[in-house]
């Protein structure tokens, strides 16, 4: 299979007189003709239509918290309209650009260091011909998945330790001082992410198995044909073959960067590692803790949603112009 | 007729093999560790001397786990909210992507911005909890199958994958007077079982791991799943409040011991299902074997 | 299986099961969390007595209970006998305890259908009270609580620190004044280390540095390594502030906020006191005396240190000792673990504050629709004696029994056949709960567990006489609850200055930074702190006013 192009043809408006009454009916008698061709998408498309207008759009006016004096008593609606004031409390802080650097850091490394490595995986994976080899490779790959966090950060924090942790008793057989690596701020990133790509590339791979045996079998009987061999049919098959996921899953990871993971993170730093660690979320959460009002919460939300919206348009636009794979 | 290897494959089989016995070490050892721990003697799981092989042997943490008879019928929840889910989940996402896979729909644009400003913009949890307290759905099953129905990220992957289908498929079964629902269930979905193996993989997975919505939604305990029960089990630490520590400082000790056997016991089903949904995306090639 | 046949079965069970749930989907047949009436019979009590109610069902909205296994909704004996006793039927509405704030915080967020009592997931209920969604309460507890009124009357300081700013009372508090005697909060030491090296008991700053010295290069453990961690302390960097006895610093309960002798409230952290307690615990750390993950560990960290035998000192409450020296003996060691003096210095005798007055705040909703009953309800379980027999020791007969008109442990509980800890044990029967209770108030006509406890545990008895007469009231005891404003203002000032104080002292004590004191304090300055202290001298003087 090649690469599809799915963008969606632009189509031309017809030649309408300007400023007359005409226009509308013109809008709304093509819109009805539409709807009346693809009648058959739109019932397909119907149950899943209705799901989100009922459970996402009737509930968004609660993104409304984030400029209100929230009063239960009085509803989301009723409580008292207090414009930007949330949302200067957060940008007040002294510590706002540090978070906000932090955040994106943290996230930015785990997707510049995390993202090809499920994709280098799963064509390694299948370059193995022994069948039992490599499923059973495949599922263990995936079982740090499964591990809860607290497990996983107790486990960090042992195999670290200063004093008798793995780590440093390792660096300590070329001479190196322990490192007390969940103190220093320098190690903090690393830390997260690494631990972050060992837990998630082997489940993150499945997706890119999938697509790879989705690929046309006779594309590699032709390949091979043309002299092809492994690296060549990686090159001229298999890639190109999966590109169109692997560069959907590219927008939609950079269309999410400010939501880091912050669970892992509250587990993870300390007021030692603040200038690393702090990101957006656990500042929120520390902020909560005294006093949760749901204003401020909300607040903080739509701005990492708006932010995460401009870096989506961007890269969907940048994909657009650059691949023939886009969201829209 | 193939070919002799040539060195250079020699070497890129050798490195392929050498990277895969390093990932099966990095990766079945932490899962090797949390076995050890679940299964040793309390005592050295709280001092942290196990590395691989556990040390003593103790059952006590998975007696824990199920000496409530309440365990099964928490069971036999999770096992209905993940078939019933997953299904409702599989179906409605296939709904969704095929559509917005076909480039003569004319409002194919529209509809993905529709769904796609839903993976950013939420009302939060006030409305959603208002929402499933004013539907009705508060206090049964509808509240766990009906709120998470469909991921607006899985169904954009799977859009992706429908679009690889061939068109001359689709036009031969226009030609044979097929409509979209039939060519969906009879052309695209055959052809996709990679994928739809995959969704089945994620949503079961994610069902059978949800408790939030069960926590906020479901207080009656006949209803909740495994998940919550597992969690309610468990004592977690509490680092914030000083009176959490003065009520939990005293716990036998059996307790550390319990997050490692409930790891193996939310994972054990899955290792057992997994290989049946294995075999549609590591085998590979359905597809050839379709041609009609 | 065909493609076609395999999606007409998921079909079909889809359909099957949709249809199965439908017919059966409300199992319970009660799908609301609010009480609910039977028939209202309800007979006024007269003043003392308990008033005995029929046929009402209350529901109550609060953290499952802390020995996991033994949840409230699953019948337990102590709340089977205080309905009979009362007539009214407790549905409880229960979350696991570490996940019970959130939930209940987006409940009352969302503010309907609220259970008629519930335990309220914030620090203080002044917030809930200003929203409306609690009801105030003196006017039942006049009407129809008289055990809570006599223990309002006999414990008046109790009392006082209840009340909201606007003099009216909205929730219930459990009262732990007793539990800061017998089971106090402080650093503990081995004391079995100590003897094994012939030193003597630390008490002054220096004196603990070479205590803490001695442990790390003279071997205490024996094994011929030098493994050890002298100083392991739980809570992090709270807990090295309990060092701050030797310089009169009150940092732990009262995190630095504490009145000077003219009644002005000071935030001592600031103090050039603070500044020589960072200074030495800098030294300890630079010389290996602390443990270097002391930011990072959690208790689990903690307790496996200990029990592997490497760590001198900790701190805790007291009750732990048990608990350590059993782990350690698990593990094959006989340590000893003890509580020790807190430090002392020139002019500065030594204290521990002490934990409380009051724990937890307990209120009736205003969606209830029998706050009558709710009040008589917590008068019996929380004002009178019979109800706080039942908090306080279980079940007679089997949890306790009657000496000489004295409740006693029996072993069930202090040696429990199955291994469950004290509290556990009580708690299995549904004792010592998530709803307003007291324990051991100063209240002499209420039952008093603690001095039960410790008749038990000699052990426990002699550590608790130890330092009874070195503890003192933290800064809790002495101020009444903040005003709504008050709150938002300290809570938007507080992130960020605990923020920037947390990481500033601990890159000092872990030497990441050079200490810079007077930056410090300037920033702190600079950041509101004065304001804080400002909020806290209002509740102070209020207080100190009544």
């Amino acid at each position: 299979m090649g690469v599809m192009n799915i963008r969606t043809e632009v189509k031309q408006p017809e030649a309408s007189i300007p400023g007359s009454a005409h226009r509308h009916p013109n809008l709304f008698l093509r819109f009805a003709k539409n709807v009346r061709k693809d009648i058959q998408f739109i019932l397909i498309l119907l149950p899943v239509l209705i799901y989100y207008i009922i459970f996402h759009y009737v509930p968004m006016y609660g993104l409304l918290i984030a400029f209100k004096d929230f009063q239960p008593m009085k509803g989301i609606l009723g409580s008292e309209w207090i414009g930007f004031q949330n949302f200067s409390e957060f940008f007040d802080s002294i510590y706002f650009w540090r978070l906000l650097r932090n955040t994106v850091l943290l996230s930015l490394y785990s997707l510049i260091w995390g993202f090809p490595v499920p994709i280098i995986f799963a064509l390694m994976l299948n370059e193995l011909k022994e069948r039992f080899f490599k499923k059973a490779v495949q599922t263990i790959s995936y079982l740090p998945h499964f591990i809860s966090l607290v497990v996983v950060v107790g486990m960090i924090v042992t195999f670290t330790s200063p004093l008798d942790g793995v780590i440093n008793i390792f660096l300590g057989w070329f001479g190196i001082g322990p490192i007390n690596f969940l103190s220093e701020p320098g190690w903090f990133r690393t830390i997260y992410v690494s631990s972050g790509i060992w837990q998630s590339f082997g489940w993150g791979s499945i997706i890119y198995l999938a697509a790879i045996a989705g690929i046309n079998p006779q594309l590699y009987e032709a390949a091979e044909m043309d002299g092809a061999r492994r690296w060549g049919k990686i090159r001229h098959v298999t890639l190109p073959g999966i590109m169109p996921t692997i560069i959907i899953l590219f927008i939609l990871n950079f269309g999410q960067l400010m939501d880091v993971g912050f669970e892992k993170v509250l587990l993870l730093y300390n007021p030692a590692t603040y200038e690393t660690g702090d990101i957006i979320g656990t500042f929120v959460y520390r902020r909560g803790v005294l006093n949760a009002e749901y204003g401020y919460a909300a607040a903080v939300g739509l701005f990492n949603n708006a932010i995460n919206v401009c870096l989506l348009l961007t890269a969907n636009y940048l994909s657009r112009k650059v691949s023939e794979t886009s969201l829209w | 007729m193939r070919a002799r290897k040539s060195v250079g494959e020699r070497i890129g089989d050798g490195i392929i093999y050498a990277v895969m016995w390093v990932v099966v070490a990095v990766t079945l050892y932490p899962f090797l560790y949390v076995v050890s721990m679940s299964i040793s003697d309390p005592v050295y799981v709280i001092q942290k001397t196990i590395w691989l092989l556990p040390k003593g042997f103790s059952l006590k943490a998975y007696e824990k786990v199920f000496e409530n008879p309440d365990v099964w019928t928490a069971y036999l929840n999770t096992i209905f909210y993940t078939v019933a889910g997953t299904a409702i989940n599989v179906v409605m996402t296939m709904l969704g992507a095929y559509p917005l896979s076909r480039k003569s729909f004319f409002a194919r644009k529209q509809v993905m911005i529709f769904i796609v400003i839903t993976m950013f913009f939420s009302g939060g949890l006030i409305p959603m909890f208002l929402l499933v307290q004013n539907l009705g759905l508060y206090n049964t099953r509808w509240a766990i199958l009906l709120p998470g129905a469909v991921s607006a990220f899985l169904i954009i992957v799977t859009r992706t994958f429908f679009q690889s289908i061939p068109e001359h498929l689709h036009e031969s079964a226009k030609l044979d007077g097929a409509g979209e629902f039939s060519i969906l269930w009879r052309i695209v979905a055959p052809l996709s079982m990679p994928i739809i193996a995959v969704l089945t993989l994620f949503y079961a997975v994610g069902q059978w791991n949800s408790f939030f919505p069960a926590l906020l939604y479901l207080p009656d305990v006949r209803l909740q799943p495994l998940s919550l029960y597992l969690i309610k089990v468990l004592i977690q630490n509490s680092t914030t409040m000083m009176e959490d520590m003065a009520n939990q400082s005293d716990r036998s000790m059996y307790v550390v011991q319990l997050k490692y056997s409930l790891i193996i016991v939310a994972i054990l089903p899955i290792l057992a299902v997994y290989p049946f949904l294995q075999k549609y995306f590591v085998k590979g090639v359905m597809i050839g074997s379709l041609k009609e | 299986m065909s493609m076609k046949k395999a999606y007409m079965v998921i079909l079909s069970t889809v359909m099957a099961l949709t249809a199965t749930l439908t017919a059966c989907s409300n199992p319970s047949g009660k799908d609301d969390a609010s009480g609910k009436g039977g028939s209202a019979g309800e007979a006024k009590g007269t003043e003392g007595q308990q008033p005995v109610l029929t046929g009402v069902e209350l529901s109550y909205g609060t953290a499952d209970n802390y020995y996991a296994p033994k949840s409230l909704t699953s019948g337990l004996p102590v709340w089977n006998e205080i309905e009979k006793k009362t007539g009214i039927r407790i549905k409880w509405d229960v979350t696991p305890s570490a996940q019970y704030a959130d939930t209940m915080k987006l409940r009352l967020a969302a503010g309907q259908n609220l259970p008629d009592m519930i335990s309220i997931p914030e620090p203080d209920p002044v917030n809930l009270a200003q929203k409306g969604l609690i009801i105030p309460l003196d006017d039942l507890i006049a009407k129809y609580a008289p055990n809570i009124q006599r223990y309002f009357k006999a414990s008046p300081d109790v009392a006082k620190a209840m009340r909201a700013p606007d003099g009216k009372l909205y929730a219930l508090s459990s009262d732990v004044t007793g539990t800061a005697y017998a089971d106090p909060y402080g650093l503990l030491i081995r004391q079995d280390w100590l003897e094994k090296l012939g030193l003597q008991e630390p008490k002054t700053l220096d004196d603990w540095y070479n205590v803490l010295k001695a442990f790390k290069e003279r071997d205490p453990n024996g094994n011929g390594k030098a493994d050890e961690i002298p100083l392991s302390p739980e809570a992090n960097l709270r807990g090295l502030g309990l060092f701050g006895s030797a310089l009169g610093l009150h940092l732990f309960y009262s995190e630095g906020f504490y009145p000077d002798k003219n009644g002005k409230i000071q935030y001592q952290w600031m103090d050039e006191r603070a500044h020589q307690l960072i200074l030495w615990l800098n030294k300890l750390y630079k010389e290996g005396l602390i443990d270097p993950q002391f930011m990072t560990n959690t208790d689990t960290e903690v307790t496996s240190g200990i029990t592997r035998n490497i760590i001198g000192v900790t701190n805790h409450f007291i009750n732990n000792t048990n608990r350590f020296n059993a782990a350690q003996k698990a593990a094959g060691v006989n340590a000893s673990w003890q509580i020790a003096l807190p430090p002392s210095g020139d002019g500065y005798k030594g204290f521990y504050e002490k934990y409380g007055p009051i724990s937890g705040w307990h209120a009736i909703t205003k969606d209830s629709k029998h706050p009558e009953a709710a009040i008589k309800w917590f008068d019996y379980v929380y004002g009178s004696k019979e109800g706080e027999m039942y908090m306080n020791f279980g079940i007679e007969g089997q949890s306790y029994k009657m000496v000489n008109g004295e409740p006693q442990f029996t072993d069930w509980t202090s040696h429990n056949p199955e291994g469950l800890s004290f509290n556990e044990a009580l708690r299995s029967l549904g004792a010592m709960p998530t709803v307003a209770w007291i324990r051991s108030a100063t209240d002499t006509s209420l039952p008093n567990q603690m001095p039960a406890i410790l008749k038990q545990d000699p052990y426990l008895q002699k550590q608790a006489d130890k330092v009874k007469n070195v503890l003192q009231d933290s800064l809790l005891y002495m101020i009444g609850l903040p005003t709504l404003e008050e709150s938002k203002q300290t809570a938007k000032l507080m992130t960020d200055i605990k923020t920037y104080q947390d990481e500033t002292l601990s890159k000092f004590i872990l030497g990441q930074t050079p200490i810079d004191w007077s930056k410090f304090v300037n920033t702190l300055k600079s950041l509101g702190i004065d304001q804080i202290i400002r909020n806290k001298q209002a509740q102070y003087d209020r207080f100190h006013q009544k």
